[in-house]
């Protein structure tokens, strides 16, 4: 590029406008500045990174194994219900039943196997 | 989750060493860092846009965009006040592009007649034409030549803030001033540089 010494300013006055930009006075940022700074800088505080362990699948026993394939602990809890039921109705005296029976209305006598299967005396010799 | 393990004193640590730190949640470095760049890069927007509301925004808006940049921030690869400095240039010569004003309008009339006065008028117009010029130049020169001649800088600290090398700094700062040369031209006789 070609300079015009002519039209254009020459190096000396254009270090002496440098000079005296350089040298203007600056004043001081105020505490309201310094406040907000900090505060953006509180606002993107970053957390400390917290080492990216991998996280452990919890030991599973032979419970917990057994459990899950069932449903888990409410089937499990459920099953075991049923079965103490069952026990508890296998000892259970028959009169109760009867007694409910009777209860409601209900014919109380005792029933012979031919009695609820038709024919099946014809079967049997009639027992 | 905070750091609040005792750490060493962070007015003996360097600008680096604070600004990984504050990326690793220590807020006391963030204060040191803050004390130490702000009035620098406050100053340099200042005599960029002779305005301090908006030198304060931009000092302001280059310190946010530091705290954002520290967690990914890599040690050792640029200077933080390297790094904030050129993003003040960015910022202040996009603003003095904005309101690009006629310098010696904005000078106004002295408020007296005295010769204290006249001066002062004179000086404001001469800052504000080299200021508007600047604003001219293509970016790059623009940041190489107020880094250089507003804010002192070597030509090496200039190089690693553009990441040139040092001969394209001299390159840039040269051209640069060729060009405010040709510009100022037309106000040589305003500026009082008639004699020149």
């Amino acid at each position: 590029m070609t300079v015009d010494k002519t039209t254009s300013l020459d190096d000396a006055a254009l270090d002496a406008l440098f000079a005296d930009a350089a040298a203007q006075k600056v004043p001081e940022p105020d505490d309201a500045l310094m406040a907000r700074i900090m505060a953006d800088a509180r606002d993107n505080l970053p957390s400390r990174p917290v080492a990216a362990a991998p996280v452990a699948a919890p030991a599973r026993g032979f419970w917990s194994s057994l459990f899950g394939q069932i449903g888990g602990a409410p089937a499990a809890a459920g099953l075991v219900a049923v079965g103490v039921m069952g026990v508890m109705i296998g000892y259970a005296d028959t009169s109760i039943v009867s007694t409910a029976g009777a209860a409601l209305g209900l014919e109380t006598g005792s029933y012979g196997i031919a009695d609820l299967y038709a024919g099946y005396s014809g079967i049997t010799g009639d027992l | 989750m905070r750091d609040n393990s005792p750490d060493p004193d962070p007015a003996a640590q360097s600008d680096d060493w604070l600004l990984a730190a504050y990326g690793a949640g220590n807020e006391r470095a963030a204060l040191e860092l803050t004390r130490r760049l702000t009035p620098r890069l406050f100053g340099y927007a200042f005599r960029m846009l002779r305005d301090r509301a908006e030198a304060e925004d931009v000092a302001q808006e280059a310190m946010l965009r530091l705290w954002r940049a520290a967690p990914g921030w890599v040690e050792g690869q640029a200077k933080p006040s390297t790094w904030a400095h050129k993003v003040v240039a960015n910022l202040a010569i996009d603003r003095m592009r904005k309101r690009r004003t006629t310098a010696l309008d904005d000078a106004g009339d002295p408020a007296d007649d005295s010769p204290d006065a006249v001066a002062q008028m004179m000086q404001t117009a001469r800052m504000t034409a080299l200021t508007d010029a600047i604003a001219e130049l293509p970016e790059r020169q623009a940041i190489a030549v107020s880094l250089r001649h507003l804010e002192g800088w070597s030509n090496p600290d200039i190089a690693e803030a553009l990441e040139i090398g040092v001969e394209a700094v001299e390159s840039l700062t040269a051209r640069a001033k060729r060009k405010l040369a040709e510009i100022l031209a037309g106000r040589k006789e305003e500026l009082g540089y008639d004699g020149g």
